[in-house]
């Protein structure tokens, strides 16, 4: 594929320390890891790892977030976590939304991409149009979401009214349509980062697949199936990992949406900041977080390795 | 090389940039002569200029020394305050919401002096553990704003005696076109309607010690909502109220639009408080209102419902240094400089209660919003106030409790008295374990 | 990236399609540009025409009232300084977990997987102490780790995905040629990696900028020289929106980031990616 150069192995003159260039000794492999990995290491370990090891230990605390000592409790809020109803609710909800954003956020922005990839005019303006969402703040977004999902005088129910359709103009944050609208806007609102990702990717396929595929007489359907989407394993389990993420910490759109939600739309995430800011909880609302973010993490760790097996090393 | 000199550019950009933030990150904390408050201001004009004649008026009266502003509405406080206490780095004046007990609790506040409210003339709100820690604000109340011309078209222009009568007038407005009841379910505004009646309903108009309110009594079991006659009818006629006259769509209509509506005339009737008669001026808004007290479903005389027996102002950060807090005190005191004052009366909608300052209440210039205020001292006058369970912070429900759970649990379909009940004693029972 | 179809396509219909489908998925954002352009009064009125007289007050009150210049400027600073620790500090790391021979490798890549998942309330309080403890609350300093650290897994977990698809034989050829190890990632492995670099650019930029939430609690309101903190309090309160004044707050606050996309998504990404593979 590509030559580097054609230039034979260096000789003694060149390689004074005899190293093996494939091999270099223990030692200086440890020092270079060190100075690869340790910035980060350091950085997240310091800013991160310790300040959540900490943070995770008032899960056993009946701690209210304000500046009195927190009183241990043990296992007390877990043993709650076991019975509470609200909680239930609000995963059954949570697993609901997050369903939808996995497919969505995997497949259906894979589509786009590869829609959005080769474009003959326009590309950069069209690109534009639909990642342009996810620049605004989802602040900004929930406020126009809300202007456009009011029943009365709400931009969609309006325009549905004006062109006849007056039956279908819905209660969009009513029981029924609340769980799909909040979709709505998640995808609406972060559809552009996970296309864009898979973008970053397509444009590293190599051109010599996209030539090979043609001179064999390949559609584009059939291009997508054998050139592109193998080559997008990777973005697809980075893409799917984050959507499930995304989705189980689900928290800023809802409250953004709907600045007090309805029980029905409570997801985890709002649940948590519920409990910790509103009802001065913060003990048990790390617990919530401690558990879910156990599952989530033994979940996205078995995601991560069953779909990096899939992937295509060149 | 080009990826040698982007790579050599790069690192000398971040040291750069490093270095000139490093920098930026020593400043004496702590030296300077300035008084931090926060304040919420957000959109409000009428905020931002009674803070800016507080700040004129402290600086005035304390040369040398300056009032910085954090401007924080209620929600993002509660954060803020808390990583603060966790820093140790709190503002010497705040504003106290309705943390003011968690506060106090977490030893953050600085009692304050009866010196302080003697010099203004000001009745003291009922103690917190024997002491007061807040300045006291304004005289709040609640009730009914209506559409003087809407109820006029059915004959009525006196407040309605019973809630019967209110529920009546209500159909009548619907028979004539009007929209009878602006009402919202997105946001916090949900929950008023529901509170107006169980505070006239379940609580004393004079409480007193020797007879429990029912908070009392709900927390050491003695009375539920399941079991609670009182509560079982306040909650029936709610659902009576949302089914007849809360429209399609309520859920997704949160305060803007229900202020949108009632001020552009398209409603008759808003149950909000006082302080919408600030909002007027800015709205330009030229309607005839009235503001009627809440009738009572058990019998009594109908009331507005007032909060001034609670803690509920700014209040001095305990830690801070003494000079600091001498000017702290300074700045409340500041408070009541009568043109302050006058400001802030004026952006809240209250009426004095500080008898010693010379300002009666809200003077604006704005003709249609001072109308409305004079009603709403004569309606004062007229009707009685009512402390609903703002009787003391020690004795009130959980300020965490999701009142407008109940109100979207209607919104959404679900009419079983019996089921709504449950949810309040749980709502409660989940909301006290936050205290 | 043309290809030679044997059919070309003479009607750009996919691209128009895509265009109308663009468009009407932007649509709300119209709206509100639209919109900042009406006096408050004529917004409530008619959200859905066009302004009958276009002013441009909203903006002036952008200017003077929320006072916007300086907070936009710290806001950029701040992002350029995260972004470059980030595309320095994160490659190497997540190269040397993958590809170099390091048996805490995986360990440590599931280790900063985990990062993502940590809801940031639990951080919140811990690291605000920890700030205390060093010494530097409040500064931009604090901020800048926060906004580094946390991004660390993102960018991590991206490049370890990109990384797959760099052939090893590359590696092995810059070895024989006598490139060190500094030399081989530097001027070969980092380069391929341009188009993610571009989007770690482009997404961290975007969410330090949008952030309110770290700016505010770590270096709070009243220092609030970050953008969206200024425009936050205007935004969030409870009983007035004054329409005008947050749109045209949405489009001034959203043309950097704009211009921003628009560059790199273009010149960067057509640059580097001609010159490496090739």
């Amino acid at each position: 594929m590509t030559t580097y150069s054609s230039r034979p192995a260096p000789g003694r003159a060149e390689n004074p320390f005899h190293e093996n260039p494939f091999h270099p000794p223990a030692w200086k492999n440890a020092a270079t890891s060190a100075l690869f990995c340790g910035p980060a290491i350091l950085l997240y370990g310091g800013f991160v790892l310790l300040p959540t090891l900490l943070g995770f230990g008032y899960s056993f605390t009946n701690w209210s977030g304000w500046g009195q000592k927190p009183g241990f409790v043990g296992l007390g809020n877990f043993r709650e976590l076991f019975t509470d109803a609200l909680f239930y609710r609000a995963f059954r909800f949570t697993l609901f939304e997050t369903a939808l954003i996995l497919l969505f956020f995997t497949f259906g922005t894979m589509v786009l991409a590869v829609l959005l990839d080769r474009l003959k005019a326009m590309k950069g303006l069209i690109r534009a149009l639909f990642f342009y969402p996810y620049i605004l703040s989802i602040l900004v977004g929930g406020l126009i979401f809300q202007w456009l999902g009011n029943y009365r005088e709400g931009a969609i129910n309006t325009v549905l009214r004006g062109i006849g359709l007056e039956s279908w103009a819905q209660e969009w944050m009513g029981p029924q349509w609340a769980g799909w609208f909040l979709f709505a806007f998640v995808v609406w609102s972060a559809m552009g980062f996970f296309t864009m990702l898979y973008l970053a990717n397509l444009q590293m396929i190599p051109d010599e697949l996209y030539e090979a595929a043609a001179l064999d007489g390949a559609g584009p359907v059939s291009v997508f199936r054998h050139v592109q989407f193998p080559m997008l394993m990777p973005t697809i389990t980075t893409n799917s990992v984050m959507a499930l993420i995304f989705g189980i910490n689900l928290f800023g759109q809802v409250v953004v949406l709907w600045e007090q939600p309805r029980n029905d739309t409570y997801t985890i995430g709002y649940y948590i900041y519920d409990l910790g800011v509103r009802g001065n909880r913060q003990g048990y609302a790390t617990a919530v977080s401690l558990v879910m973010f156990l599952i989530l993490a033994v979940v996205a760790v078995v995601q991560v390795r069953t779909l990096r097996r899939r992937e295509v090393h060149l | 090389m080009r990826p040698q000199t982007a790579l050599r550019t790069l690192f000398l950009s971040l040291l750069t940039v490093a270095a000139a933030f490093s920098a930026g990150c020593s400043k004496p904390e702590g030296e300077e002569r300035v008084v931090r408050v926060t304040r919420n201001i957000g959109g409000r004009e009428g905020f931002r200029r009674h803070f800016e004649a507080w700040k004129a008026a402290f600086e005035k009266a304390n040369p040398g020394w300056k009032m910085e502003l954090t401007d924080l509405g209620d929600t993002d406080a509660s954060a803020f305050y808390k990583t603060r206490v966790a820093t140790g780095d709190v503002p010497e004046v705040l504003q106290t919401w309705s943390f003011t007990k968690y506060m106090v609790d977490s030893d953050m506040l600085m009692p304050l002096p009866d010196s302080f409210f003697d010099k203004f003339g000001i009745e003291k709100p009922t103690p917190y553990q024997g002491r007061q820690y807040d300045s006291q604000s304004g005289l709040q109340f609640e009730g009914i704003a209506v559409n003087k011309k809407m109820w006029g078209d059915i004959g009525v222009t006196e407040p309605p005696r019973t809630w019967d009568d209110l529920i009546a007038g209500l159909k009548k407005l619907k028979e004539k076109g009007h929209r009878p009841l602006v009402y919202g379910g997105r946001d916090w505004s949900a929950w008023t309607p529901l509170q107006y009646v169980l505070k006239v309903n379940l609580y004393d108009a004079n409480p007193n010690p020797s007879s429990p309110s029912w908070t009392v009594r709900r927390d050491k079991g003695e009375v539920k909502f399941s079991t609670d006659p009182t509560a079982r009818l306040v909650v029936e006629r709610i659902v009576e109220l949302l089914d007849l006259f809360a429209e399609k769509g309520a859920l997704s209509d949160g305060y803007p639009e229900q202020q949108r509506l009632f001020y552009g005339g398209q409603g008759a009737t808003w149950m909000m408080g006082c302080w919408i008669a600030g909002d007027l001026e800015p709205n330009k808004v030229e309607l005839d209102l009235d503001y009627w007290p809440i009738p009572s479903m058990t019998g009594k005389q109908p009331a507005f419902v007032s909060n001034w027996h609670m803690q509920n102002g700014w209040a001095i950060y305990k830690g801070a240094s003494e000079e600091k807090k001498q000017k702290a005190m300074a700045c409340l005191e500041a408070l009541y400089d009568p043109g302050v004052y006058q400001l802030f009366l004026n952006a809240e909608g209250q009426f004095s209660t500080a008898l010693k300052v010379p300002v009666k209440g809200p003077k604006v210039d704005y003709g249609p919003a001072q109308g409305l205020f004079d009603t709403m001292a004569a309606r004062v006058k007229q009707y009685s106030l009512h402390p609903g369970w703002f009787i003391s912070l020690e004795d009130q429900p959980p300020p965490s409790m999701k009142w407008e759970r109940i109100m979207q649990e209607i919104l959404s379909g679900n009419k079983d008295v019996d089921a709504l009940l449950a949810i309040l004693d749980d709502e409660w029972d989940r909301a006290r374990k936050g205290q | 990236m043309s290809l030679g179809h044997r059919k070309r396509r003479a009607f750009p219909l996919k691209e128009i399609l895509l265009l109308a489908a663009g468009i009407l998925f932007l649509s709300p954002v119209f709206l509100a540009v639209l919109n900042s352009f009406k006096t408050l009064a004529e917004i409530n009125a008619a959200p859905l025409a066009l302004p009958s007289r276009p002013t441009l007050a909203s903006y002036g009150g952008i200017f003077t009232r929320v006072h916007i210049l300086k907070p936009m400027l710290n806001s950029l600073l701040m992002a350029l300084a995260v972004i470059v620790c980030l595309i320095t500090i994160a490659p190497m790391a997540a190269y040397s977990m993958s590809r170099r021979k390091m048996r805490t490798g995986p360990c440590l890549r599931v280790l900063f997987l985990s990062g993502l998942m940590i809801p940031f309330q639990v951080l919140m309080v811990p690291l605000m102490q920890e700030f205390r403890f060093l010494g530097i609350q409040f500064s931009y300093l604090s901020l800048l780790l926060v906004y580094v650290s946390t991004g660390l897994p993102f960018a991590i977990f991206v490049y370890t995905g990109f990384l797959t698809t760099v052939p090893k034989e590359l590696e092995e050829a810059a070895a024989i040629d006598g490139c060190g190890q500094f030399g081989t990632f530097w001027r070969i492995i980092f380069p391929l990696l341009a188009p993610c670099t571009v989007t770690v650019i482009i997404f961290w930029g975007i969410w330090i900028w949008n952030d309110f939430l770290m700016a505010f609690i770590f270096m709070g309101p009243s220092r609030g020289q970050l953008a969206f903190v200024q425009l936050w309090t205007f935004l969030s309160d409870k009983y007035v929106k004054n329409w005008d004044t947050i749109f045209a707050g949405v489009v001034v606050l959203s043309l950097p980031l704009t211009v921003l996309y628009l560059t790199m998504q273009r010149r960067l990404v057509k640059g580097l990616t001609a010159g490496a593979i090739k």
